[in-house]
Formats: C-alpha cells, sequence, structure tokens
C-alpha cells in the first residue's frame, strides 16, 4: 500500500462568544483511506463533507485530532517536519483554485524551480521540460500567474507538483474552477500523466461522471465519514447507501427521476444522534435514529443495507 | 528592463508633473486668500498708506492675478521663494538650513515605524486571535488615536521632567559645537567624523521628537501588515509551499511578507507625506530647529512667504514619496505593468 490511514479524526474547537457557547466540530470523525501503488481513488461528497480537510491531513498539513498515516510502510503520523521533508516530495497537492494556488510575485519558471531548489536539485533545464510534459510551451517561463488562463496556471500548478516525481498525488477538485472546455484538457493530461509515471490519485471532486472516468475506486463521504467505499463501477452502478443514492438521482438526466435528498446538511457541531444520514434519509427506521452511528461494513455504512 | 515596465514608470513621471502644476496653484492661491494684506506686512507696522501703496508697487501686488502667477512662477523656476521679513534672508536660505533637521527628524522616524511596525504586524498574524495579537492590536490603535502634542508633552513630562534620563527639547545643548556639515544631518555628520560624544548627545535629543512621529506611522505600517500577512498566511500557495517542504522561516519571510509588503509600501508612501507635516506640531512642542518650526514662527508672525515656502516643500516631499512608491511598485508587483 502506498497510503494506508486509519482512524483519522480532525476536530476543531469552536470559541464561546455572545451569542453560542463553545463547542466542538468534527470535520473528519474516523475515516479509513487505502491507496495501492498507481491507484486511483474518487472522493466524492458535498460541500463541507470534510473532504479537504481529509486531503490536508493526509499530508500532514494540518494536524490531526486522531489517527494514524502510513506513506510508503512508514508511520507518518507524529513524524517531525524535518524528518517529514523528504517524504514531501512524494506526495503532492494540487488545489482548487490555481488563481490562489500560485504566489503572484514569482514567475512561471521560479515556481516551478523552487521544490526543485529547496530539496537541493539543479532547476536548469528540468523547469522547461516539466512545463512541456504539461503542455506549456518554452516561452512560458518568463510570464508571471497574472498572465496566464486558468486552465495554463492549473497546468503550472501540475508541473510544479511533478517537479520532485512524486508517487502520490492529491487533487482537490482540479478542475471545478475551469471552464468546462478547459477541464477535459486538464483531465486528459492529468490521466496520462498518471498513466505515463505511475503516478496513485486521490481525487476529490463533487462531480461524479469525472469520479467514474478517472478513477477505479470511489470512497463517498457525508458529514466527516465514509458512508460507501468500493470499485466505482459497483458504487456508482449500484449504490446501496441511500446517500450515494441520491448523489446519482441529483445529477440531471433525462427522463428520470430517482430519490431526492430533503433539507440541509446538518451543523456539523451538533450532528444528529445515530445515523447522521437518518433527518435527510427516506427510509430511515427506529434504529437509524437512535443506534450508534452505523460502522463501514462490507463497503457500506448504513444499518438497513446490513 | 521591459518595455511594458518604462511605459508604467514615464506614466507615473508624467502624472507627478501634473500634480506639480497643481501644487503650484494651490500654494498661490492660499497666499491670495489670506487675511492679511501682504503690502502692509511688508511695508511695516509704523507705515503710512502711501508707503503701503509703494510696497504695493514695489513688490508687483498692484498687477492682475495672471501676472503675480506668472511672475510666481517664473520666480519658482529660478528658486526664488521671496524673502522672509523675520529672519531677513531668503525663504530658500531659510528652507536649506532648516529642511535637514526635519529631514533628520523623518528619516529617524520612518525607520522606527519601520522596524518596529513590520516585525510587530508579522508577529500578530502569525499569533493572530491570541494575546499577543491582542495587545499589538490596542498598541496601533492608540498610536492612531492619540494626538501627537498631547503624547509628545506625556512624554516630555516622563522622560525629560520626572525621570531626567532624556533632555526636554532642542537639537543639541547650546554648549556642544555640532560637527561640520557633510550631509546637514546632524547625526550621520557626527558619524562620519567620529565624534562619538555628539553623536551620543544628538540621539538623546532626537530620540522623544522621533518617537512621537513615528507612532501614528508605526501603527499604520503595523495594522497594515497584520491585516496583510494574515490574508496571505491563509492564501493556498502558503499550502503549497508547506507541501514542497519549504521551511517555515522562507514561507514567512518569502511568500507571505512578500506579498504583504505591497500594500504596506503604499502605507509608507502616505506616511511619509503626513510625517512631513505632523513636524509642524511636533517641532513645536520639542523646540526642534526645523521647517515645522519656521512656518508656525512665520504663520504667527504674519510673514506668509516662509509659510508658501513650507507648504511647498512639504507638498513637493509628498509627490515625491508616493512617486518614488509608485515606482517601486511598478518593479515590485508584476501585475501593475500592464495599465
Amino acid at each position: 500500500m502506498l497510503l494506508h490511514a486509519t482512524g483519522l479524526e480532525k476536530t476543531y474547537a469552536t470559541r464561546a462568544t455572545a451569542f453560542r457557547r463553545a463547542s466542538r466540530v468534527a470535520a473528519v470523525a474516523g475515516v479509513d483511506i487505502s491507496l495501492a501503488e498507481g491507484g486511483a481513488l474518487g472522493l466524492v461528497g458535498e460541500s463541507g463533507c470534510g473532504k479537504s480537510t481529509l486531503a490536508r491531513l493526509l499530508l500532514r498539513l494540518i494536524p490531526l485530532s486522531a489517527g494514524r498515516i502510513l506513506f510508503e510502510g512508514r508511520d507518518i503520523t507524529a513524524l517531525p517536519e524535518a524528518a517529514l521533508r523528504p517524504l514531501r516530495a512524494r506526495m503532492q497537492l494540487i488545489h482548487q483554485n490555481p488563481s490562489a494556488a500560485l504566489d503572484p510575485r514569482l514567475s512561471v519558471a521560479e515556481v516551478v524551480a523552487e521544490p526543485l531548489r529547496i530539496h537541493g536539485h539543479d532547476p536548469r533545464g528540468r523547469v522547461a521540460s516539466l512545463l512541456a510534459e504539461v503542455g506549456l510551451p518554452g516561452d512560458f517561463l518568463h510570464r508571471y500567474p497574472h498572465e496566464l488562463s486558468g486552465g495554463q496556471k492549473q497546468r503550472v500548478c501540475i508541473a510544479r507538483a511533478l517537479a520532485l516525481a512524486p508517487r502520490l498525488l492529491i487533487l482537490d477538485e482540479p478542475t471545478s474552477a475551469l471552464d468546462v472546455s478547459v477541464q477535459a484538457q486538464v483531465l486528459e493530461l492529468l490521466a496520462g500523466l498518471r498513466a505515463q509515471r505511475g503516478l496513485a490519485f486521490l481525487f476529490i471532486s463533487h462531480n461524479l461522471a469525472v469520479v467514474r472516468q478517472v478513477c477505479e475506486q470511489v470512497a463517498v463521504m457525508y458529514l466527516g465519514r465514509v458512508v460507501e467505499q468500493g470499485p466505482v463501477d459497483a458504487v456508482l452502478g449500484n449504490p446501496r447507501h441511500p446517500y450515494t443514492q441520491a448523489l446519482l438521482a441529483s445529477v440531471p438526466r433525462l427522463g428520470a427521476a430517482g430519490v431526492v435528498v430533503v433539507g440541509e446538511a446538518p451543523n456539523p457541531a451538533a450532528p444528529p444522534p445515530g445515523c447522521p444520514f437518518h433527518p435527510r434519509c427516506a427510509t430511515a427506521q427506529e434504529a437509524c435514529r437512535n443506534g450508534p452511528p452505523p460502522a463501514l461494513r462490507n463497503g457500506v455504512a448504513c444499518h438497513l443495507a446490513q | 528592463m521591459d518595455r511594458r515596465l518604462t511605459a508604467y514608470l514615464l506614466r507615473r513621471v508624467a502624472l507627478a508633473g501634473v500634480m506639480l502644476f497643481g501644487l503650484v496653484c494651490m500654494t498661490f492661491v492660499i497666499a491670495n486668500v489670506a487675511p492679511n494684506d501682504p503690502a502692509a506686512l511688508a511695508a511695516g507696522p509704523d507705515a503710512g498708506r502711501s508707503q503701503i501703496e509703494q510696497a504695493r508697487r514695489d513688490y508687483g501686488l498692484d498687477r492682475p492675478l495672471p501676472e503675480q502667477f506668472w511672475r510666481y512662477v517664473s520666480g519658482l523656476a529660478r528658486g526664488e521663494l521671496g524673502r522672509s521679513i523675520a529672519t531677513g534672508r531668503s525663504v530658500g536660505q531659510d528652507l536649506a538650513r532648516y529642511f535637514p533637521a526635519t529631514l533628520e527628524l523623518c528619516l529617524l522616524a520612518m525607520l522606527i515605524g519601520l522596524s518596529v511596525g513590520v516585525p510587530l504586524g508579522v508577529l500578530s498574524a502569525l499569533m493572530k486571535d491570541r494575546w499577543v495579537d491582542h495587545l499589538t492590536r490596542i498598541f496601533a490603535v492608540s498610536g492612531i488615536a492619540l494626538p501627537p502634542f498631547w503624547f509628545g508633552l506625556l512624554l516630555q513630562l516622563t522622560f525629560a521632567t520626572a525621570l531626567g534620563w532624556l533632555p526636554t527639547s532642542g537639537r543639541l545643548s547650546v554648549m556642544t559645537e555640532p560637527p561640520d556639515p557633510i550631509t546637514g544631518l546632524l547625526l550621520t555628520d557626527a558619524l562620519l567624523r567620529g565624534q562619538w560624544g555628539v553623536f551620543g548627545e544628538g540621539l538623546s535629543y532626537i530620540l522623544l521628537p522621533a518617537i512621537v512621529l513615528s507612532f501614528p506611522c508605526l501603527a499604520s505600517i503595523l495594522r497594515v501588515n497584520r491585516a496583510e500577512m494574515v490574508e496571505a498566511l491563509r492564501a493556498d500557495y502558503v499550502m503549497s509551499a508547506q507541501a514542497h517542504g519549504v521551511n517555515p522561516w522562507r514561507i514567512v519571510c518569502v511568500h507571505a511578507l512578500r506579498n504583504a509588503m505591497l500594500p504596506t509600501l503604499a502605507i509608507i508612501g502616505l506616511r511619509w507625506g503626513w510625517m512631513m507635516s505632523s513636524t509642524v506640531l511636533v517641532e513645536t512642542v520639542f523646540d526642534w530647529p526645523g521647517i515645522g518650526l519656521y512656518a508656525v514662527s512665520s504663520a504667527i508672525a504674519g510673514d506668509f512667504k516662509p509659510v508658501m515656502g513650507v507648504t511647498l516643500i512639504i507638498g513637493l516631499n509628498f509627490m515625491a514619496a508616493n512617486l518614488i512608491v509608485d515606482l517601486l511598485y511598478g518593479v515590485l508587483d508584476p501585475r501593475l505593468r500592464e495599465g
């Protein structure tokens, strides 16, 4: 296993103000994630379900509250930053918004050269070949981020992430800030790079069609937990959790009227008792309302599906 | 240097030229709406009607305004600012004599503002919402809110009168021979001539007025820098740098601070201009022999040529500071070169 994480938790403490009490918000509430060398796992769920927090936890960019992370078989949970630094070269992150992910004061050449330089490599020559690999011409070297289109900026971010020859790429909605026509080109580029370099992807998205195209495995998150997990074809072709069914039904299709999810996602600071999805679930029973939250068993976390 | 950058710089310089003309017009208008009759002042307190009329003709004050304006502008072009009645010297000579003291005071105040304001802003942003942050923010608000003359008196009472650590006012003790001028800045001249005793004494005199003058500037640099640092530290490019294993010092100093310093730079330009004008108050409180004190004593005597001269100098200084900031912006921020 390239990446193996168990029992990941991240809770934030909110402070008391004149209008509300102090509380604890579980952004990620006990998640297990495994990703094989060269594999591609899609992570789907609505906004606020903890997908991006999970990505940051896995890369040790924010401190974890509980859990354990193994990267390349090595426990990195408590590794000090200095010891983690060489490993950072092999796990990289692509942000959703490429405009915010590039320092506006640095030229394309400086942006791509920085990771090489801090890991002690000579950036000369490498930068241009990295740009060529992501489909950007060499005369982009001396341009600044504001002179590039959204798609071009995302290509620069990809080139920067590839500079250190990573094994794992975590992509946090890499195409959702881009125009639809550009999305397809960037996805194609990513698929090509993955095939050539044998990269493993953790692909975060709320677009099920994109996940189906890019990934072999998929995990569906709801309120900080994984509620269903398995091969893409099985989960998206034959969803067993009512939330996955609702997600699929929300994708507009001709002549289809599936399960409709009602209401808003609950406040993570005060999650409902029992199964966290029960207030919005059409098939909820007594056990769902009062029992403990269902554990993920055989790829699904639902009292009724087991 | 690329072509767009050159074009940007030229545009800024051209704009400064337009502003300079505006400034000259303003000082002329101010002089002409002053309540005193300049001819009566020039003729002296005991002059009779005919002498005043004679003075009016001598100074060209009976000419139509456009002609007076032309004479004023062409005089300025030759460096003529008129004559001070109180000192008997030309205003140009007086300004050359008093300006270095003001410049020295402002430079030291700006140095204090930057060297305290920027690090405190960074610290405050790194410690956001913790007690260090709250303390520096209270400090910053008080810096903007305190009237400088009141704050100056407070410092004089504490450090000069009560504790006796520092002198109350002036630039140097009357017993001390100032160093022979090289730059006109007393501290620099003392250093260049190796007169350490004079340097130390000069420092003890300049410290309190410089602190008072720096306080509002320090406070606004701190506030802007903190806000910009908080913003920059939250940016995705900071997280990307962290994900690459860039060390925290480099993230703070290179990525975050470099971006946060751009808006801070704009504040520095504005504050430099305001600082020059608040020397009028600070120099009066501390009896500092600069252009602020010169303007105040001339205004009290009803001597308006020096006031015009000082106004012109302060205005020029404001423009120069903002022009330099604009030019630096063009060099530092690649986004501005488009225009």
